[in-house]
């Protein structure tokens, strides 16, 4: 009586094998299988393959109550002009985090100001249509400025709008081809 | 083993469960990104375009705001038409098709975010299941079409892998998450004051959203409170495919990770909302529908008509 359990377990199985169709059987592995060595190629070797992933964020130690962020600022039209940071639904469909992730890149190219250049343009040019279409109430640009800010961070973030430095890295002014490049 | 493989993937169980997963996961999904417009990407400058290994690999074009319009559109009714089960198997598998495309678009564009991996993958796995055997108007049409000899649906392992093949990718994400952190830093991820500073530098607006609330700075000057928050979470995501094999430690970690994206988008910021909508697959609502379904029942005021004399 000892193998009884077995063959149940054996005759459960073709019950199972059964209720599908052998190719669908097949199918349904392939995609299990084709999950599973995904996702694990990228676990172990470290990578990226969207949308597989390692899922590296937040996963580096963090040692110093420090920050560094690029920031964009824009630049008001007029007689006195007045900078401010461009709010996220001034630069739709980017977020801010993606807008100067994307910019990242092209600061470090060889042709960077003319990139640079392009990409401020077109983010101004967007910032307009978004403007005209009253999809924000930002005023007019004369400028874009792009910033990298350092802080020491504040344990009640109290200094969020003022850092311990800012280097200016680029400036796109919208009126006229000129644009000023800072090292 | 392969006994065990079979009995685990493809256990025959009722289309039910399957049937309300299709309606709530593609409904939720369509509501969810319905307020998104993604054929602005269509607008953006080529000069930011970075493809990812997907885009690079299979040539695929960043194509004008035009057709991201009728693409996104289509993907709209793809969405709905899955939800109420018409078609189910062709709109599956255009939600599916359509879908990779417009959520990996904007990850051309500077950083890629991981927000929508889990909707992709759970996209392709609808798309192969047999998802509109039950709850869908398809099922409808049939049975009108059968009226002289309805037929239920057998039970089948057709409605049992789909299921446990999202919650497969749920539990190998936050495997990768918890083991990154492992990998990359280890026990001081917990023990060092990473945690206590990452809640103060999120108030920064460093993310793609910024914190609901300002309580992380309150937590970040307790350093014990920063470490149990970082224990806790490296733990559940490294033995979530757990809640895979064993009911009881799926009652901990399922609802327990749930509340830590929550706990994540009020303190720091990113938005998980796509992976709050997907944990719906690791309710049986089958269970759930039978037990609303005899409450009614129950509930339901008992009438006794009086029978003239």
């Amino acid at each position: 009586m000892r193998f009884l359990p077995g063959l149940q377990k054996l005759m459960t199985t073709a019950v199972i094998s059964r209720s599908m169709r052998a190719h669908r059987l097949w199918l349904a592995n392939a995609v299990i299988g084709f999950l599973i060595i995904g996702s694990l190629y990228d676990i172990v070797r470290d990578t990226d393959h969207w949308p597989f992933s390692n899922y590296g964020m937040y996963s580096e130690l963090q040692l110093t109550p420090t920050l560094a962020a690029l920031r964009l600022f824009g630049v008001t039209d007029g007689p006195s002009p007045r900078e401010f940071l461009l709010e996220p639904e001034t630069l739709d469909p980017f977020d801010r985090n993606r807008l100067t992730s994307a910019l990242v890149p092209l600061m470090y190219d060889k042709n960077k100001n003319e990139l640079l250049t392009r990409a401020l343009r077109d983010t101004a040019s967007r910032y307009e249509a978004l403007r005209r279409a009253a999809r924000h109430h930002a005023p007019p640009l004369q400028a874009i400025r792009l910033y990298r800010f350092y802080w020491q961070l504040d344990p009640m973030a109290r200094n969020v709008d003022h850092p311990d430095r800012k280097q200016l890295l680029f400036e796109f002014r919208v009126d006229s081809p000129e644009r000023v490049a800072h090292e | 083993m392969s006994d065990r493989w079979t009995r685990f993937w493809f256990a025959p169980a009722s289309p039910s469960n399957l049937g309300l997963c299709r309606m709530l996961f593609f409904g939720g999904m369509l509501l969810f990104y319905l307020p998104t417009d993604f054929s602005a990407w269509g607008d953006v400058s080529p000069v930011f375009w970075q493809p990812i290994w997907l885009f690079a690999r299979f040539h695929l074009p960043m194509l004008p705001k035009g057709a991201l319009t009728v693409m996104q559109m289509a993907w709209h009714v793809a969405l709905a038409f899955s939800c109420i089960g018409l078609f189910t198997r062709t709109m599956t598998a255009v939600s599916f098709a359509l879908g990779i495309y417009i959520l990996g678009l904007p990850n051309n564009f500077g950083t890629e975010y991981h927000y929508d991996t889990l909707v992709v993958m759970a996209f392709a796995i609808m798309a192969i299941s047999r998802s509109g055997d039950a709850w869908s108007l398809d099922r409808l049409r049939l049975r009108r079409a059968e009226r002289e000899q309805p037929t239920e649906t057998a039970a089948s392992g057709e409605y049992t892998w789909p299921i446990r093949a999202i919650q497969l990718v749920m539990a190998l994400i936050f495997f990768a998450a918890g083991t990154a952190k492992i990998r990359h830093s280890g026990l001081a991820w917990v023990v060092s004051n990473t945690m206590s500073i990452m809640l103060v530098q999120q108030q920064y607006h460093i993310a793609n959203a910024d914190p609901l609330t300002t309580v992380g700075l309150t937590l970040a000057l307790h350093p014990w409170l920063c470490s149990l928050l970082a224990a806790g979470s490296m733990t559940l995501e490294t033995i979530y495919p757990l809640a895979l094999f064993n009911a009881r430690a799926r009652a901990v970690i399922v609802p327990s990770v749930f509340l830590m994206q929550v706990g994540i988008r009020v303190l720091m910021g990113p938005t998980f909302n796509q992976y709050l909508i997907c944990n719906l697959f690791w309710v049986p609502w089958d269970r759930v529908a039978l037990a609303i379904r005899h409450r009614l029942t129950f509930s339901r005021p008992v009438t006794i008509e009086a029978v003239p004399q």
